[in-house]
Formats: structure tokens, sequence, C-alpha cells
């Protein structure tokens, strides 16, 4: 991982990008969120999106799933100092995140590509190991429109003195 | 045919609107693929984190919550599409072998011009012992009765 201080403002994650397939979406479905137009392509029809679509979490789900993935493998890029000694820093939880929409749904075979940029750093007066950061993070399909949009954030550790 | 309609929700009224169980084999199950940290996965492994036990990802909570919302009003309701989420705090880890209830209220509703309606909405969920885990608030998108 990385330290709290090597975090810049505009550093980014290509979290990567998945072909969303009919067979994971709806089992993704069946066990979180077992709505019927999640999982049943004739229900479907007469739910609120006319058609089977992934469930938004599974949307939220996949980008989480991808960037744990893609972050252990040190892809923050623009960063312009990395401590060789990164690798010891713990990365905590996340407090929460703030206006996640889903402005188009995702449909059987649509290619959403995830990114993340890091836009603020907060330093913790009350725990002063660690720091926040706090990312923007979008999905978008492969007609540009945008299927993903939140603010995010996570605790990383800081340097230790 | 949906029950409920945007007309039928009230401001300020709050209530409990049902309760679902955590498990930890579910909690690790969804851990492995969609948020594999190690507080998520294994009892040993948390054990050096910030939260120092298993518990559930952020993300597996608010599938729980969606389910919890869908089986109690949303599947009898004409919702239109996914709520925007203003804003998720997941404020204390949520352990194994626990269950989680949720409180919803509501705290403003809107009309919009092309038949729906608009309801704000801020669910709260406790454990078993009484104590918050998470709050989320959003908004909804809701057929109105009288544009059928």
């Amino acid at each position: 991982m990385t330290w709290f201080e090597d975090m810049k403002i505009g550093a980014q994650i290509k979290v990567g990008a998945v072909v969303f397939q009919e067979e994971e979406m709806i089992a993704f479905a069946k066990l979180y969120d077992p709505r019927d137009y999640f999982i049943d392509k004739h229900a479907a029809i007469a739910g609120p999106y006319g058609k089977l679509v992934a469930s938004p979490w599974y949307v939220t789900a996949s980008w989480m799933g991808l960037m744990v993935k893609n972050r252990d493998k040190h892809l923050y890029e623009s960063l312009s100092h990395q401590s060789p000694d990164g690798d010891q820093a713990r990365i905590g939880p996340s407090p929460g995140f703030v206006d996640l929409s889903w402005k188009n749904p995702v449909e059987i075979g649509d290619e959403i590509t995830y990114s993340l940029e890091v836009f603020k750093l907060i330093e913790l007066k009350s725990r002063p190991q660690w720091g926040i950061c706090r990312n923007l993070s979008i999905g978008t399909n492969q007609h540009g429109k945008e299927v993903l949009r939140f603010f995010g954030q996570v605790l990383m550790e800081r340097k230790p003195k | 045919m949906a029950k409920f309609y945007w007309e039928d929700f009230e401001v300020g009224k709050k209530e409990v609107i049902g309760s679902i169980a955590v498990g930890r084999d579910q909690i690790v199950g969804f851990a492995e693929n969609y948020d594999p940290q190690p507080f998520h996965l294994d009892e040993e492994l948390a054990k050096d984190t910030f939260l120092g036990r298993l518990c559930a990802s952020g993300w597996h909570v608010v599938t729980l919550f969606s389910q919890l919302i869908y089986e109690s009003y949303e599947k009898d309701t004409a919702i239109l599409g996914a709520p925007i989420i203003e804003e998720c705090r997941w404020m204390k880890p949520v352990f194994p072998d626990d269950s989680l209830t949720c409180e919803r209220e509501c705290l403003e509703t809107k009309s919009n011009d092309d038949g729906s309606g608009s309801c704000h909405f801020r669910w709260k969920l406790f454990d078993k012992a009484g104590e918050q885990k998470t709050e989320i608030t959003g908004w909804s998108k809701i057929k109105k009765r009288a544009s059928k």
C-alpha cells in the first residue's frame, strides 16, 4: 500500500473494466439484492427498467472488488513520491460515502470501465496515526454513459514517527 | 399492481420497517468476491487491523439494507429505478451473527412534473443490542397514484 503522506490530490487508480454477464448479474442479485427485475427476464419487462439489468449494488460491488485488487498492485499513478517501505502501510475501513448515483442502468453485455481519483486528503487530529483520503469514483459504459458515480473515502495509515 | 404510491408517504413519519440477519459465512462470502480486505475475511487477519475484529464490508451492509427495504415496502411500491444515496455513514462495524433492524423516516416529499414524486428518506440500521451501526439518507422516485 501507500502511506497517507505519499498520496497526492489528483492521484488515480486505473480500477479496471468488466463485461457484465447475465449469469453473474443474476447470481449476485439472488444472493444480495433479490428483486425480481434483477433475477427474472420476464418479470423485468414489467419492472422499473423494462428489461433485466444489473443490481446497482452489483455495479458498485464490482468496482470495489476490482479496486481493492488493483490498489494492492501499487497502481496509483501520478504520485510524485512513493516511500520504499510503503508496502507496510495499512489501509483502514471507510467511514462512508456521499452522492452515490447510478444515472444509467447496466444491461447484459455492457462493458463498464471504472476510475478513481483522489480529490481531498484530511489529517485527523483525533487519530494522528491515520488520515482520510477522499476519492471520486466513476463507472462508464462502452457508449461513454455514466453508470456509477460517488465520493468515497478510506482511512490510510500515516508514516510512523 | 403496486399498493403504495408517492402520495402514501407522510413527512415526519418514523417507523421500524424490518430486520435481517447477518451471518459469518455471508460476510466472508461477500468479502471474498467484492471486498477482499483482511478485516472482512478472517478473524486472525482482522486482529492487526484498524477494526481488530472480523466484520461485514460496508458494501455488504448496504446490500442487506437494499434487501430489507425491498421486502418491507419497495416490492409493493411503484418505485421508479434506483434511489440516489445522498450519504451513507458506516458508523460502527457490523459483526458476524448479529442482525440489523431498519428504522425509516420520511424527511421531505417533492412533486415532479413527470407523473412522479420524490421522497427524501433517512434510514437507520441498528444491531440486536440497539446500537446504531449505519445511517443512509437518500431520495426515492415513486409514481403518483394520480398519474394512473
